[in-house]
């Protein structure tokens, strides 16, 4: 029994210093380098987790219909992406651009990473990359996979990770647009289970299943035209002043692990 | 413990860390049921080797703290606690070794670990005014299914291939033979 006595007072000094270096920062070199170093087995890990992931799915699933599926899901984010810098160049050739010299030196640059963390509580959608503050990250960033398909942006920063909400999450927010329109028409809400929500969309909006939504570029950080979704239903009630679409995300963040991050270049501690 | 010993159970809590923060998040959902965490630690009380199982603890809460992706409540303090729960439990209520005091223990410390969840939880809306994630009742009861067929596994294996277990009789001739 004294033993036990004196581990629980061992323990309690433990937990009670902990948070008292941790509070007064002194801790936070130490957690950092500690963070550095795990970053890259947890990307590793993560990594392996996604094969693993990827084979069981596969598991009684004829070869042939998963290429295809396979197929089919890469021609739909090409095209989508294809679809979006289509009216966004049509857009731009109609309307005469007084900000244009200063929309070539804004631009934006992107910082790869490796996702080393998820979510397992059920309904919520997060990870955690191996950026920082030390890359330059900063909160309310944009982060996107592939050529501009908008995956969740940067809402927790430490000096060597960052926590990106997925656009699915419940917590999370992006004001949206149609494609090149750039003006903002709705609001993106996570819906839990890897679905989103379109809402606030006025009455007079003509929004139809298979519509693409993009980001509207109307939030600090997060440039126009990264795609959201595909509207997959259209809730319309006439007696709303507002309808409500479900997104489907362009891409399965399950299988991701390699995402970047969307640095404006006017921010780079380099510029 | 050896110093070899001190490694090897260091390098088992960073891979046990490992795998509930990074491993667990990208295998398939059903996966999120097994953590074996308290288990090998339930292990560690069972073999009498006490420091093995605080320091599983504490470092496998401490990799959790540091890269989890959701908010983890100070999983160190909360494992630690938890093995300090089993140390009791083991010294005092269930002081045999078998399957049936090894499934009583794990019950207690999965028990305790949520309690101790629920605490943080309160902590963190009412003090810290942030969110966390807890997982429902429901989860955790088939968490708790899983955690009693691991240690009986784990103390199976051990019996059989450890022989640490055994009750050993000895042969000792009496006077009449």
């Amino acid at each position: 029994m004294q033993r036990q006595w004196k581990t629980l007072i061992i323990i309690i000094a433990i937990i009670i210093s902990i948070v008292f270096l941790h509070v007064t920062r002194v801790l936070v070199p130490f957690e950092e380098a500690f963070r550095g170093v795990l970053a890259p087995l947890g990307a590793l890990v993560s990594k392996v987790g996604i094969t693993v992931h990827d084979q069981a799915g596969n598991v009684g699933v004829d070869a042939q219909c998963k290429d295809r599926i396979d197929e089919l899901e890469r021609r739909i984010e090409h095209l989508s992406v294809d679809y979006v810098q289509l009216n966004a160049l049509k857009e731009e050739n109609a309307v005469l651009r007084k900000t244009l010299g200063f929309e070539e030196q804004q631009g934006y640059e992107l910082v790869i990473a490796n996702i080393i963390s998820r979510s397992v509580v059920p309904n919520r959608g997060f990870f955690t990359i191996d950026r920082g503050s030390k890359d330059g990250v900063e909160l309310g960033m944009a982060v996107i996979f592939g050529e501009g398909i908008y995956v969740g942006k940067v809402t927790r920063i430490y000096e060597r990770t960052s926590l990106v909400t997925l656009t699915t999450d419940p917590a999370s927010r992006v004001a949206i647009s149609k494609p090149g329109e750039h003006t903002l028409i709705g609001l993106v809400e996570g819906d839990g289970n890897r679905v989103a929500k379109a809402t606030l969309i006025p009455q007079d909006e003509v929004i139809s299943q298979n519509d693409v939504l993009v980001t509207s570029g109307t939030e600090e950080k997060i440039p126009p035209d990264l795609i959201v979704g595909i509207v997959n239903q259209v809730i319309d009630q006439t007696t709303d002043p507002f309808k409500e679409a479900v997104l489907e995300p362009v891409v399965q963040t399950d299988y991701l692990s390699i995402v970047a991050v969307l640095m404006p270049k006017v921010l780079n501690p380099e510029n | 413990m050896r110093t070899g010993s001190y490694i090897a159970v260091s390098a088992t809590a960073v891979t046990l860390g490992l795998y509930q923060t990074s491993l667990l998040g990208a295998l398939p959902s059903w996966f999120v049921y097994i953590q074996p965490v308290l288990s090998i630690v339930v292990l560690f009380f069972l073999l009498k080797r006490p420091q093995a199982g605080y320091l599983l603890a504490g470092i496998s809460g401490v990799v959790s703290d540091l890269i989890s992706a959701t908010p983890t409540g100070f999983s160190t303090a909360r494992l630690l606690l938890t093995a300090l729960v089993i140390d009791f439990a083991a010294d005092f209520i269930i002081t045999n070794r078998s399957v049936y005091g090894a499934a009583i223990l794990i019950v207690i410390a999965r028990l305790s670990e949520y309690l101790f969840l629920g605490v943080a939880y309160y902590f963190y809306i009412f003090i810290l005014e942030r969110e966390l994630l807890l997982q429902d009742v429901a989860t955790y009861a088939i968490i708790l299914g899983m955690d009693l067929v691991l240690i009986t596994g784990l103390f199976l294996s051990t019996s059989i291939f450890t022989k640490r277990f055994l009750t050993i009789i000895p042969f000792v001739k009496s006077k009449y033979g």
